[in-house]
Order: structure tokens, then C-alpha cells, then sequence
């Protein structure tokens, strides 16, 4: 199916990819591992940490680069992807991720559905630490996928019949990387669960929206229900082990927001939940673009998600949101996991006085584990709003991100930049005389409107990268600087961002748009 | 009047000579344009993959490589042809011509051919007048090389487009070549297809043509071949053996060759050649992309439709096989081959990069708005190669004797050919020249012009200055600010304002509000008029005259010559005019001649101790100088000759206070009568030590020039600005000295003296010493003081010059005497105390083949009061004052002495 993967990283390059990553390491002090409540996100604990003093020693990178302009293109490529595809409406996507967390707190999927031109994209902004990102990155494509399908392949899911990595979805770039192949035997069992009741309701006029809607909150619910121990536990047939219960209570403690999109032929629908954002490219014509956004973000600059809570929470408003954040504390007013704020304050209690590890995923919140005042939960859903586009032939690319880009950069500035650079790419061609005979006058008409896209020319011929470059420096001084941050501090200057822009294919949308 | 008449008979010409076929096509046309078109040439796709020729030039037999030969030539393009068949015209047959792959194959087989003789300067101007005459007589005696004479007319859009254009329209009349100045409405008349309402006017030259390239190389190898030539195609030169710095044969794929001179003619090959022996020659060249179109037969295209240049639009275009060739040098290049060019290109084009060419298609199509609908034939990337200063280069190099170089065409190959191939042959044969090449001369460059990057840089912008405008004393770009004095910071700190020369950085002038302007220090606007630098200049001039300055002179080539006895001495004297066995401690101006009694070279030599000589001569003359001394020195090795220019750092202490400067700074007594003019010592400055301090300033000012060991450049330097701040010291340029020396009629060697005139000829007989010695070229300056010469340098004044608002002579003006043209100037500048703008250059007494006269009389003849001088200046006649003595005004310098300051 995939016509062309193409890693932009090629063998040639690995040594020096190899070199960068050791140089990465050593340079941050931590070699990779998946932490357990990672303390570097203020996004659920804003006071733990402030911008103390700086301990540099040496030179200052604001004045010495201390990249070279190469390593600097490499760290920014390490990750990069580019996928050609020109099947349906989708002619390819490309992304990114550049990570400011360590380990990066974000995730992305993308991935088709074998029946149909249905595609899903994915991107996931982890809090506390990336155990729930990294569940939803697992679970999310396949709990949409389950209640997206056939009824005959759901019948399959249900029987466990079927390799959900390469039936039920086809995912790009190697699928998806497991972090805890023990934990998958529950999640199969949870999907096949879901796939039961799903087939037990299936109708064929189901309303997409609420399909969506349902996945999304059926996977957090399942988050949910196989942490909470004693009375769920049993799913375990009693080999409870004190490990996997600390993983998956991991998982519901930490939090995610996720925004999905799918797209059917040129139905296009956008799911979100939290605060990142997809926004789409629209050409009015010649060098005027608009930029569409597609979602809203769940937070407290939202008035109406502010009214959500409030009314929901009618006597609670001095307490509920505080600073800009639940209950001071958390920035998206809708996310997954993060059942601090879902459970009952009794089963957070139980939690309190059965984990007392120093080192455990509640230990950063002491005894404030239960925030004060937590009298009517949920606070939080899981809930996304979904919207709907028809794609039109004016509609040239989605951006899907997390918020550390639009932190950086506005949507309209991320709409010219991937315009400029669609037009920049064009001239990577070397160019040829499309036809024998041509008059001069048509020649350098044809050169004319090439050179007015050299202006364009960019350094990355990844769009990703090359929003990621343009979000984080404006020169070669800033890039490094912004690449050398040490661990400590970095949080404080960006996020994790990712970012994912799919290329949508206009004489196909044209020929089939209804 | 004169002009519509032309323009009748031209349009005659037209009609006579419609569409009379294709004239002579030759076979190479046909591997470019039939068939395919695009299939039958071998175009390099990528860098790497080279196609290989399967067209071959001629019958190729199977001459065996002849074991000996007098001569032998590399490489078979128009160059390498030229030379041979010039040699055989001079009667040398003896003579081997390699071509590693076949005739032509390299770049001259693409080159558009077009004979254009309008150029800045009387020698160039006279070679490719030779090849167009040349190419008009081989047609006439039916060789067949695709000559027309159509003529040619070069467009300007700007006003000082039309200056310069003037510039040379006085030059070219006044040496006989018909040229036309033509206004905008008279070019549409001509020219009715072109776009002229954008054009200022134009030029038209009637006698230009445009030839078939490969045709006319094919005629000279054949020429050549008749006269007993061997033409080896298919032969690689592997090795040119070398034995005591003199050419001994030469390896090849086809086995050894002895040889007594060898000839680099391998065009854009010549660099790596000039590697294959030992020492390895510099020939400093690379090669870029160079662009033309042809479309297909047009109705409205005349056959003999004139070469258009809008260089402005950095475009040429000609008449070719019914349809147009258009083509241009882009401001900004395309360098290839950066690496080394492949060895096996033959026939081959580069890929076409579009992109690149739509700078001049748009052009193209802005001139000719009728191309818009004509179809294309094929778009030709050719690579060309080009050098560091845009000239060619030729001449026999400053390696290895016998070994000539004639390569570096700049895409002046096919005009310049014939010129060049005469005057090579002259150089083979004649040990010299007989006109003066100093500016191709391949021993005007220094090891880092043939610094690949430094080429690669410089490349990029030498191709666009083929047709950009440029002015006087422009400097290039690129390749900028890589040797610079200790001071350079200092002075760049202070102000100056930078040229080059040798790659070497000069404060030219100094403005330390051009920097706060935001504007560039090294790359200035240059002027056809009174430049910016006018009243700078002025006031550094008579600081210079009045109060003191310090000026950077470390560019200077320095060279240390010493022996264990008194051989040194011997050899100086032999190689010098002047009398240099005075006591040590003494300064001696000198030339150096030739044995035609010319200028080798022209410098200052200092005796330091008994055997011991210091030798200062102009930058310029770096290799060359060096290469001289070497090549005279004895065969024992008892003299050492020891270039030492990057060693020592050079300031000018001049002016009246300069004694008492130096007197407050260092140990010794500065007076006259204890350090006397012309005289030098080694002493300290400030805490420095092993200074060489000379009384002289090469400005006809007193002074001292201060020789510095580098490391103590800037502690000397400072030193001097400090003691020197109640004397009013300043620093100064070099258009200081320039003025100072101009209007003493100083003559420098390189800009006023070169290698074909005489110390007799410049009023320097008294530095020659004709009696008790022998020296190189005593013979010649004895029959020239006997029976008078042709040539004198003559300082002139001009009369009714604006300078504030007349375009300025820079150099090659005519000078005229009686209306009669009688030579041009050189050098030029504004004389401050005189008030006059003066103008420096040699002036003959023609004959009425154009031949100059001997004239035992020839200071009567130049000074002659009834003689009325005039010097054209773009057009305008400026009557001259001519002189041949330093004026006494421009002497009157101060005494220090005298001045008050003395008497604090």
C-alpha cells in the first residue's frame, strides 16, 4: 500500500546520526529510560520548579554557538519522517518531534485503515511524565479502528483473531514501539471487550461523530477501570503483580490531551481533546492563504470551557479553577488519565495509604494527592469535540500539533511557512523543457514563476523540521542555543513539540467531492 | 552625415547577402545542432558520469610520436593551432602537436565565435585587430572559416555605459579602427528588431565579423600540418621533464618526446598540466559555466545581421544558420569542475540549468521582444575557464625556462587567438614580445591565484565583469582581504579605505565617516568623473607636503641578494643599469633592462653591508623579479636571492617633519648631513630593534621608509602616531604618493614603465652607468643614445579642465600633436600645487605606416613650440602642456629647517 517510505535518514548518514545521539546523551547527563512521574512538566506542577540560577560553565552559547550549524541539522532531522502516499485525498504527510522533556512527553501516530481511504493522524502532549501519552499512542488508533470497521473485522478483534498491528491498522513508520509488551495482554483483552459491546450495537447509519466520541471515551474509561485496584484488579485473574499495578496506575495518574484526525474519502473529521491543535491550509488564491482552524483548545483561555466547569461545578468557582488552572495546578481542562481529578476522593485516598514508595508515581504529590475541596469529580473528561470538514479543493494541508509549536508560532504564521515551503520544494527539480519546440516566451514565463519559489528554498525539505527550525530560532546562534538547553532548565524556554502536516491531493478532492 | 551614409551601404549589404544559405557549416555545428539535436551531443548529466566522443575531428592517422621535436604544444583547440601555425608562418616546423582527445574538442568547439575588436586598451585592441585581419584574409584566400563582416554595434542604458564607449571611441579612432557613436534612433534604423527606447545609444563598430570557431582552428592545425606540423590526437601529456629549471621533454601516453620548449595550450586543462612537472607551473585558472541559446531559422533574421552586445543586460547575440544565438555573461557565475576537470571531454556539454539562464533569457527577451515566439533550438552549458584578473595568460613562465603558457581565455579565445598565436610565436622565437604584455603575462601572479578556493570564489564574479561596467581602478569583489600588513586593523580602525594589489590590502585613502555611513571599506562606487576620494586625497597630499604621515608601503616585493665574496656585487651590477658598487650604507635607484635595454624591472637597492643587498621593487613585481634574479643567477650558486616581502613590513615616514619624527623616536642623529638622502641605516625605533630605515619616500618628498621585522610593524607604528601628534601626523593612502609622484613626473614601473621602454626613453639616462661596467642591455641604450630614440615620456598639463565636473583621463587616452595621434597616456592624476590636471604617457613620431620614428632629436620634437598637444578624453579635446623635466613648482618643498615647529 505505502508507495514510498521514505526515511530521510539514510544509512549514509547513521554514523553521524550515531555520534549526535551519544553527543545528546552525554551532553544531557540522563541516558533514555521511561521515567516514572517525570518531574519536569509544569504543566501539572507549576510550583515545583522555578528558574533558579543558572549554572553555566564555559562559554556563553548566546554569544559562541556551541553546535555547528550541521549538528544542529541533524538533531533537528533525528526524527523526521516523510511519507509519499497519493491514494485518495491524501497525498503524503511528513512530521516531526523535537523533545524538551527528557524523555519527550509527546506522541504521534498515523496510520490507514485497510478498508477504505481512511486515515488516522495523531498527536498526543503527555503531562506528568509520558505513561499516558505513550498508552494513548498504543491504543487510541485501535479503539477508533474497532468502532471504524466492518462489522466482520470487529467480529475478528472480538475473537482475537486478527494482528491488530497489520490487519486492523496499517501504521506508518514501523507502528507503533511498545513500552511494556506485559501490559499488552490486558489492553487486547480491554479492545476485545470493547469489540464485543460494539458488535452488539453496530448499525450501519452510526453518526461518525459519535463513534468517535465513543472510542475516545471508552479508552479512557478502560484507563481508568484497569488502574483502580481491588475492585477492577480481578481482570487479572488474580496474578496482581505489584509491578504491573504500579504501571498502570502510572498511567491514569499521569495525563495526556490528544487530537485526532480522520479522514474518509473527503470527509474529514477532527477530534480534540486539550490543548493542542490542527488547523488547515486553505489557498484563496495565488500567495492568499487562510488559516482554518479546525479545533478549539480546553483551556482556561476558552470561555466556554470555563463555563462548562463552572456551571458543572456551581458552588466551587473560587476553588475549581485557580491561576488559569484546575484547581491551580492543571492547564487543559480536558485530557486522559489524570484521574486525580476523575476518581473519587475516596479511591485517591485508598491510593494515598497503599503507596508509600518513595520513588512512585504519587510521590510528588505528598499528601496533596487529593486536591483540596475535591468534593464533586469528575472535573475532568475525556470528552473530545469533534469537528467536521469537508475537504475542498482549496483545502492544501492539515498541520496537527502539539502546543509546544503553537506556543512558538501563530497558525497563520505555520500556514505561510508550509505554503512557502510547498512552493520552495518545487524548485528542488531541476528543471526541463516539459515539451519539444517551445518558444522562448514560454520558457522564461515558466522560469519567472520558478523563481519567485527560490525565495522560497528552504534548508529542511521536511516541512516539519522545517516549522520546528523556524519555531525555535531565528539564527544559527538561537537554534543552539535552544538545542544545548540543559535538562533542567529547558521546559522553562519550550515544550515537546510535534508536529504532523498531511498534504491533501486537490484533483482528487475535486473530482470526488459531493 | 558620414554615419546614414554607412548605414546605406550597410543595408545594401544586407540585401545583397539575403539568406545566401547557411554559409560554411561545418561539421561541428552538425554534432551540435542536427539530427536530434539534443540525442547527437554528449551532455554530462551529473558530475560524475562522463560519455565519451565518438565524433572524431579528423582522419586520425597513425603518425608515430616522433622522438624529437623544436617544440611542443599541448593541446589542440584555436590556441594551441595558432601558435603552431604562427610559429611555422615564422619558420619554425619542428613542431608537435598533442591533443589528448580530438581538435577542438575542449571549448572551442562551442564558442560563439563573434570577432568583436573594440576594447580598453591599445595592446588588446591591436592583437585581436591582427586575428580579424587575419581571419578576413584566410576566408578571402578560401580556407573556408565561416568569416562574415556584419559588423557589430554594442548598446548602452546607462549614461557612463556611454562614457566609457566614448572612452573607447577615441581610442579606436584614434589608432585607425572605424568605429560610430550611434544614438537610440540610429540604432532602430539598424537594427529595427531590437527594443531601443530603454537605450541611451550605442557603438558601432563596421569592420567587426563573427567566424565559425572550430572552423578557424581546423585552419590553422591544417595550415601548420602543410608546413611540416605533426598533429597527434589521442595523445596525453603524462609529465613535462624538467632539468635544471629548463624544459627537457615531454611524457606522454604515447611514449617521451625531447623537446627544447614546450607550450601549455591545454585551455581549461592548463592548470592541472602546469601541475605535471617539477617545479610545478601556476596557471592560475578555473572554469565555469557559460551559457548560450540558438533558436530555430527565424524569417526576420538576417544573415548579416550585426553581433549585438547589450552588456547592460549582460547579452550578446548573433546571426546563426538563419536563427539567432544569444547568449551572456551572468553577474554571478556558475564555477564547474571544481575538483579537476575530467581528462576525457570531448565534444561534451554541461546539464542545462535553467533556472541559472532565465537572468539572461529575460534579458534576451527584453532586447529582442520578437524572440517570444521563436522556438528553441538547444540551450548550450559550456564550461569556459576563466583567471583571477579577467586577462589572459601568456608568456613564458617564472618556473622553468622554455615553458609558455597561453591559456585562461576569459571567452575571448576566438577573438583573441590569432593576436596571441603571433605574438607567442614572437616570445618563442624572440625571446620577448614586440609589444608589451605585462598585464597576460603569466609571471604577474603570486602562489595564491592558484588557490583552488580562492579561484573558485573569484570565478564567480569574473565572468559577469566580461560585460558589467567597470570603472577605473576597480577592484574586485571576491578573493578580497587575504594578505594584509600588521597595521591593517590599525588603519582599518583609523579609516582606510582599501584596494588590492598582489591580493595584498592598501589604504588607498582614509575616511573614518565611510565606515560610519555603513558603507563597505574594501568595494568602493567607482567614477568615470572626480571620484569621492578627490578632497581626502587632497588634504592627505599636502599633509604629505606640509606636516608629516605615516603610509603602509609593506606591499612592496623585497628581496635579500648576498654572497660570501664580492659575487653578489657582480651580479647586481651585471643585472642592474645603474652603478650599484657605492659604499655600503647607500641607496641606488635602478632599472634592471633586458637586452633591448627595456624595463625588467625598475627598483631600489639598498647595500647593507659589503655583499649584502636589500631590493625594493613594486608589488606587481613579485614573481617576476624573482624569477629574473634566478634565472641570471651564476650557475656556482655563490649568490643567494632570498624573497623577503612577507617578512618585512614597509611605512612611509614622509614629509618636511619626518627627520624630527624619527629624530625624537630613535638613537640616531636624522639630520641630512648625518643620514643623508639616499643613504640607509639600521637603527631602532622606540623598543624596537633591527629596523632597515631608508631616506627615501618614491615620492620625491622627504622621508624615510622604515623596513620593519613584522612583529615590530605595529609597536613602530604607534610609536611614530604618538611621538608624532604635535607634528600633526596622520595617516595617508596610496593616492597620495600617487599625486605626489605624478605631478613630479615620477614613472612607475607596471603603470608607466614596462618591459619595451628605456631609461634614455624616460629621461633616466643619468641612472644609467655606461662606463666601467657591463650590464644586460648596455648594447641596446649605447645605439640608443647614439642614434636617438623612438619613444619619450612626456608629463602634460591640461588646459581648460573642469575637474569638477569633466570626465577625468584615467589611462589610455590618445594624445595627439598637430591633430596627429602620437601615443596615449599611462598614468593620470590631479596635480595639487600645480593646480592642473596632468596626464603621464610615452608619445612617438609615427611614420606613415604607423611605425615610429627614431628621432636623435626626439626631446626637440616633444617640446617643440609651435607642436599643439591635445588628449582626448571620451571625446572631448583638452589642449596639454607637455614637459619633460620635473616641474619646479612641484619640487618646492619646505625645508624642515625652516619650519617653526624646530624651534619649540
Amino acid at each position: 500500500m505505502l508507495k514510498c517510505v521514505r526515511h530521510y535518514i539514510s544509512k549514509k548518514h547513521k554514523g553521524q546520526i550515531d555520534i549526535v545521539k551519544e553527543w545528546m546523551k552525554t551532553s544531557s547527563g540522563t541516558a533514555r529510560h521511561f521515567s516514572v512521574g517525570s518531574h519536569s512538566n509544569d504543566r501539572s506542577n507549576p510550583s515545583i520548579f522555578t528558574v533558579g540560577s543558572r549554572h553555566y560553565k564555559g562559554l556563553d552559547d548566546s554569544q559562541s554557538p556551541r553546535l555547528t550549524p550541521h549538528q544542529v541539522t541533524t538533531i533537528l532531522r533525528l526524527n523526521e519522517t516523510s511519507i509519499e502516499e497519493n491514494n485518495g485525498a491524501i497525498r503524503g504527510f511528513e512530521t516531526n518531534q523535537l523533545r524538551s522533556n527528557n524523555p519527550i512527553e509527546d506522541r504521534r501516530g498515523e496510520a490507514k485503515l485497510p478498508h477504505g481511504n481512511k486515515y488516522l493522524f495523531g498527536v498526543y502532549d503527555g503531562h506528568a511524565g509520558c505513561a499516558c501519552a505513550q498508552a494513548l499512542n498504543e491504543r487510541l488508533f485501535n479503539y477508533l479502528a474497532v468502532a471504524l470497521s466492518p462489522s466482520e473485522v470487529v467480529e475478528r478483534v472480538k475473537n482475537g483473531e486478527i494482528d491488530l498491528d497489520k490487519e486492523l491498522l496499517h501504521w506508518y513508520h514501523g507502528g507503533v514501539e511498545y513500552r511494556h509488551s506485559e501490559l499488552r495482554e490486558l489492553y487486547d483483552k480491554s479492545l476485545r471487550k470493547f469489540a464485543r459491546e460494539n458488535l452488539t450495537n453496530f448499525s450501519d447509519d452510526q453518526y461518525v461523530p459519535d463513534i468517535l466520541m465513543q472510542a475516545f471515551l471508552r479508552l479512557d474509561e478502560d484507563i481508568g477501570s484497569e488502574a483502580l485496584p481491588v475492585t477492577t484488579n480481578s481482570v487479572l485473574n488474580g496474578n496482581t503483580s505489584s509491578v504491573l499495578n504500579t504501571e498502570l496506575l502510572t498511567i491514569a495518574f499521569a495525563g495526556a490531551v490528544a487530537c485526532v484526525a480522520y479522514i474518509d474519502g473527503t470527509d474529514m473529521f477532527v477530534a480534540n481533546v486539550g490543548d493542542c491543535r490542527a488547523v488547515l491550509g486553505v489557498n484563496k488564491g495565488a500567495d492568499n492563504w487562510e488559516a482554518k482552524e479546525l479545533t478549539q483548545q480546553h483551556d482556561a483561555n476558552n470561555e466556554s470551557e470555563v463555563n462548562r466547569i463552572l456551571k458543572q461545578h456551581p458552588n466551587e468557582s473560587n476553588n475549581v479553577i485557580k491561576n488559569g488552572r484546575l484547581f491551580g495546578d492543571l492547564a487543559p481542562f480536558r485530557a486522559f488519565g489524570d484521574v486525580r481529578y476523575k476518581w473519587h476522593a475516596k479511591d485517591l485516598k485508598h491510593i494515598m495509604n497503599t503507596n508509600r514508595f518513595p520513588h512512585s508515581f504519587i510521590s510528588v504529590y505528598g499528601d496533596k494527592l487529593l486536591p483540596n475541596n475535591y468534593n464533586t469529580p469528575p472535573y475532568l473528561i475525556a470528552e473530545p469535540e469533534i469537528k467536521y470538514h469537508q475537504l475542498s479543493p482549496k483545502d492544501k494541508f492539515l498541520v496537527l500539533a502539539s502546543d509546544g509549536l503553537w506556543d512558538m508560532i501563530s497558525p497563520e504564521k505555520v500556514i505561510q511557512l508550509v505554503a512557502g515551503h510547498m512552493d520552495g520544494r518545487q524548485v528542488l527539480v531541476n528543471f526541463d523543457l516539459p515539451r519539444e519546440n517551445m518558444t522562448l516566451g514560454a520558457i522564461n514565463q515558466l522560469l519567472t514563476q520558478r523563481k519567485k519559489s527560490f525565495a522560497n528554498k528552504t534548508v529542511d525539505s521536511n516541512v516539519a523540521t522545517h516549522l520546528i527550525r523556524n519555531a525555535i530560532g531565528q539564527d544559527h546562534l538561537q537554534l543552539s542555543a535552544q538545542l544545548t538547553l540543559p535538562n533542567s532548565i529547558s521546559r522553562f524556554y519550550r515544550d515537546d513539540i510535534t508536529v504532523t502536516v498531511v498534504f491533501f491531493d486537490s484533483d482528487y478532492i475535486m473530482d470526488n467531492v459531493t | 552625415m558620414e554615419v546614414k551614409h554607412i548605414f546605406r551601404q550597410c543595408l545594401n549589404i544586407h540585401k545583397k547577402c539575403a539568406y545566401p544559405g547557411f554559409g560554411s557549416r561545418s561539421r561541428f555545428q552538425e554534432i551540435l545542432f542536427n539530427g536530434s539535436g539534443l540525442g547527437a551531443v554528449h551532455r554530462l548529466q551529473n558530475s560524475r558520469r562522463y560519455s565519451t566522443g565518438t565524433v572524431s575531428s579528423l582522419e586520425r592517422e597513425a603518425i608515430p610520436l616522433p622522438k624529437e621535436a623544436r617544440v611542443v604544444i599541448c593541446g589542440g583547440g584555436i590556441l594551441g593551432s595558432s601558435v603552431a601555425y604562427h610559429l611555422t608562418e615564422r619558420g619554425w616546423t619542428d613542431i608537435v602537436l598533442l591533443e589528448q582527445g580530438s581538435l577542438t574538442c575542449g571549448t572551442t568547439w562551442h564558442s560563439a565565435g563573434m570577432i568583436g575588436q573594440l576594447r580598453g586598451n591599445t595592446i588588446e585592441m591591436e592583437m585581436v585587430r591582427y586575428s580579424r585581419n587575419l581571419y578576413k584574409r584566410l576566408e578571402e584566400e578560401g580556407h573556408g572559416l565561416g568569416w562574415k563582416e556584419c559588423g557589430s554595434v554594442n548598446l548602452a542604458r546607462t549614461h557612463d555605459r556611454m562614457i566609457d564607449f566614448r572612452r573607447k571611441h577615441a581610442l579606436a579612432s584614434a589608432t585607425g579602427l572605424e568605429v560610430h557613436m550611434l544614438t537610440p534612433h540610429e540604432i532602430k534604423q539598424m537594427c529595427p528588431l531590437l527594443k531601443s527606447d530603454d537605450l541611451e545609444g550605442g557603438i558601432w563598430i563596421p569592420s567587426d565579423g563573427a567566424v565559425t570557431a572550430p572552423d578557424v582552428a581546423m585552419v590553422f592545425s591544417k595550415l601548420a600540418k602543410d608546413k611540416g606540423v605533426k598533429i597527434l590526437e589521442g595523445v596525453m601529456v603524462e609529465k613535462i621533464q624538467i632539468q635544471n629549471d629548463v624544459v627537457k621533454g615531454v611524457k606522454t601516453s604515447a611514449g617521451t618526446i625531447n623537446c627544447e620548449y614546450f607550450v601549455n595550450c591545454a585551455g581549461q586543462w592548463a592548470r592541472e598540466v602546469g601541475k605535471r612537472s617539477v617545479p610545478k607551473v601556476r596557471v592560475p585558472l578555473h572554469s565555469c559555466e557559460h551559457y548560450y541559446l540558438v533558436t530555430k531559422p527565424l524569417e526576420k533574421v538576417d544573415r548579416m545581421m550585426p553581433v549585438i552586445r547589450d552588456q547592460d543586460g549582460y547579452i550578446y547575440s548573433r546571426e546563426w544558420n538563419g536563427g539567432i544565438l544569444a547568449g551572456g555573461f551572468e553577474p554571478v557565475s556558475k564555477p564547474v569542475f571544481h575538483t579537476g576537470v575530467p581528462d576525457k571531454f570531448e565534444f561534451q556539454l554541461l546539464q542545462e540549468d535553467w533556472d541559472h539562464f532565465q537572468i539572461l533569457l529575460e534579458q534576451i527577451l527584453h532586447r529582442f521582444p520578437f524572440l517570444e515566439d521563436a522556438e528553441i533550438r538547444q540551450l548550450i552549458n559550456g564550461p569556459e575557464s576563466f583567471t583571477p584578473d579577467s586577462n589572459w595568460i601568456l608568456g613564458e613562465s617564472a618556473e622553468v625556462d622554455n615553458y609558455y603558457v597561453a591559456a585562461g581565455m576569459n571567452s575571448r579565445g576566438i577573438v583573441g587567438s590569432g593576436g596571441i598565436g603571433k605574438y607567442m610565436a614572437e616570445w618563442i622565437i624572440d625571446g620577448e614580445p614586440s609589444i608589451d604584455l605585462w598585464q597576460y603575462d603569466v609571471r604577474r601572479y603570486v602562489d595564491h591565484h592558484n588557490n583552488r578556493q580562492f579561484l573558485q570564489d573569484r570565478m564567480r564574479e569574473v565572468l559577469g565583469t566580461q560585460y558589467i561596467l567597470r570603472y577605473p581602478r576597480d577592484d574586485y569583489k571576491t578573493g578580497r582581504k587575504l594578505r594584509t600588513s600588521p597595521l591593517h586593523t590599525r588603519l582599518e580602525v583609523a579609516g582606510a579605505c582599501f584596494g588590492e594589489t598582489m591580493a595584498y590590502e592598501r589604504p588607498m585613502w582614509f575616511d573614518p565617516d565611510k565606515r560610519e555611513r555603513g558603507e563597505d571599506v574594501y568595494i568602493h562606487q567607482g567614477s568615470f568623473k572626480k571620484p569621492d576620494w578627490f578632497e581626502i586625497a587632497q588634504e592627505e597630499y599636502m599633509a604629505c607636503k606640509e606636516r608629516v604621515c605615516l603610509i603602509d608601503m609593506s606591499s612592496f616585493a623585497k628581496f635579500e641578494i648576498k654572497s660570501s665574496g664580492k659575487e653578489a656585487l657582480d651580479y647586481l651590477q651585471y643585472l642592474c643599469s645603474n652603478n650599484i658598487a657605492l659604499e655600503p650604507g647607500s641607496i641606488i635607484h635602478t632599472g634592471m633592462q633586458n637586452v633591448l635595454g627595456g624595463f625588467e624591472n625598475d627598483c631600489s637597492i639598498a647595500r647593507i653591508g659589503k655583499n649584502f643587498f636589500f631590493m625594493i621593487c613594486p608589488a606587481t613585481q613579485q614573481t617576476r623579479a624573482l624569477s629574473w634574479l634566478q634565472r641570471n643567477l651564476p650557475a656556482d650558486g655563490s649568490v643567494q636571492v632570498r624573497d623577503v616581502t612577507s617578512m618585512y613590513s614597509g611605512i612611509n615616514v614622509i614629509g618636511p617633519h619626518a627627520q624630527q619624527l624619527l629624530a625624537d623616536v630613535t638613537d640616531v642623529s636624522t639630520t641630512k648631513k648625518d643620514f643623508n638622502v639616499m643613504t640607509c641605516k639600521i637603527i631602532d625605533v622606540g623598543h624596537a630593534g633591527g629596523i632597515t630605515a631608508m631616506r627615501l619616500t618614491h615620492a620625491g618628498e622627504d622621508g624615510f621608509i622604515l623596513y620593519i621585522p613584522s612583529e615590530y610593524a605595529l609597536h613602530v607604528y604607534d610609536t611614530l602616531m604618538n611621538a608624532g601628534k604635535d607634528y600633526g601626523i596622520r595617516n595617508a593612502g596610496y593616492y597620495a604618493i600617487r599625486h605626489l609622484r605624478i605631478e613630479k613626473s615620477f614613472a612607475y614601473w607596471g603603470l608607466d614603465l614596462d618591459a619595451h621602454t628605456t631609461p634614455l626613453e624616460c629621461g633616466r639616462e643619468f641612472r644609467v652607468k655606461f662606463d666601467g661596467k657591463d650590464f644586460i642591455g648596455k648594447d641596446a641604450l649605447i645605439k640608443q643614445r647614439k642614434e636617438g630614440v623612438s619613444q619619450k615620456f612626456v608629463q602634460f598639463m591640461l588646459e581648460n579642465f573642469d575637474v569638477d565636473n569633466d570626465v577625468w583621463p584615467w589611462g589610455e587616452e590618445p594624445i595627439f600633436r598637430n591633430g596627429r595621434y602620437v601615443g596615449n597616456t599611462s598614468t593620470c592624476g590631479y596635480g595639487f600645487t600645480l593646480d592642473r590636471m596632468i596626464c603621464l604617457g610615452f608619445i612617438s613620431d609615427y611614420d606613415e605606416n604607423g611605425q615610429p620614428k627614431i628621432n636623435p632629436n626626439m626631446n626637440d620634437y616633444v617640446m617643440d613650440k609651435n607642436a599643439i598637444y591635445e588628449i582626448d578624453i571620451a571625446g572631448t579635446k583638452y589642449s596639454a602642456k607637455p614637459g619633460i623635466h620635473t616641474p619646479k613648482l612641484a619640487l618646492s618643498s619646505v625645508d624642515p629647517s625652516l619650519l617653526a615647529s624646530l624651534h619649540r
